[in-house]
């Protein structure tokens, strides 16, 4: 199965010693080597993270489909290139509105930075 | 109806983790990809030693990662690329275990347990819900929204300076 633009997945621990970590997909298929390779966003749980000036806080049902754990923060900041076997699941998918903040967010880092 | 390679095949984890000699080995061949090596090479030009060199090698090549001539290993010049972006994507994975923090719900073990999977689910969508849910997701035009954002953002720091 390949993901898509939206998809919140979990990504493992190359090391094998904690829990994987979510993350979000902001490629689509316009991106080079999409369903091999996406771009994620990484989001977290935290709350002192959430405090930090780019981080997009989305509500734990907010998703169109599949939920989140918690209210969570999608952290622009780290945004990394991950190849699809990297992925082990997709757990939720963020809808326009939700993206859209987020794309905000890295409009203002970009121009405000 | 054609299905995605990516429906086709199991998405097995990297037989490498990173900070390891196979790791070390591995990135160095993908580097010079157009040369063959002897494990003692291999030592020289990496921080691996010499002693452990020969088994390293041999366990790449077990894995079916390397191949092995005269006593020689490299990499098969076809695949040097796709083990590239594995290794750049095992690089990129451990950043974002490098900038997770530790109070954090997600750091917990066994989180993905409280969130189900929608793959299943997924999987059973008829094209027509997989549309439907395709235009909630994605913008009618992205760059023309893109352009709409920038501006809007522009104008809240030219309001906020006139406050």
């Amino acid at each position: 199965m390949s993901y898509r633009h939206g998809d919140v997945v979990s990504i493992p621990d190359p090391h094998d010693r904690r829990p994987s970590r979510p993350a979000v997909i902001i490629s689509d298929s316009d991106c080079p080597d999409h369903g091999t390779r996406y771009t994620v966003a990484a989001i977290t749980g935290s709350e002192r993270y959430g405090e930090t000036r780019y981080a997009v806080e989305v509500a734990t049902d907010e998703p169109v489909e599949g939920t989140l754990l918690k209210r969570s923060f999608v952290e622009p900041w780290a945004t990394e290139r991950i190849a699809h076997d990297d992925i082990r699941d997709v757990h939720a998918r963020f809808r326009a509105e939700t993206m859209k903040r987020i794309a905000k967010s890295y409009a203002a880092m970009v121009l405000q930075g | 109806m054609p299905r995605h390679v990516n429906d086709l095949r199991n998405g097995d984890p990297f037989p490498v983790k990173p900070d390891t000699n196979e790791y070390r080995a591995l990135s160095f061949l993908v580097q010079h990809r157009e040369y063959g090596f002897t494990p003692r090479e291999i030592a020289e030009h990496t921080e691996i030693s010499e002693s452990s060199a020969s088994k390293t090698m041999a366990r790449l090549f077990e894995k079916g990662l390397v191949e092995r001539a005269d006593g020689t290993y490299y990499v098969e010049p076809e695949r040097a690329d796709t083990l590239q972006r594995r290794l750049e994507s095992i690089d990129a994975a451990t950043r974002l275990f490098e900038d997770a923090p530790a109070d954090d719900a997600y750091a917990e073990p066994g989180w993905e347990q409280h969130v189900p999977s929608i793959r299943d689910e997924r999987a059973e969508q008829t094209e027509r819900t997989r549309s439907a849910h395709d235009a909630d997701t994605t913008a009618a035009d992205p760059t023309r929204e893109a352009e709409r954002l920038v501006a809007e953002l522009t104008d809240d720091e030219t309001n906020g300076r006139r406050d």
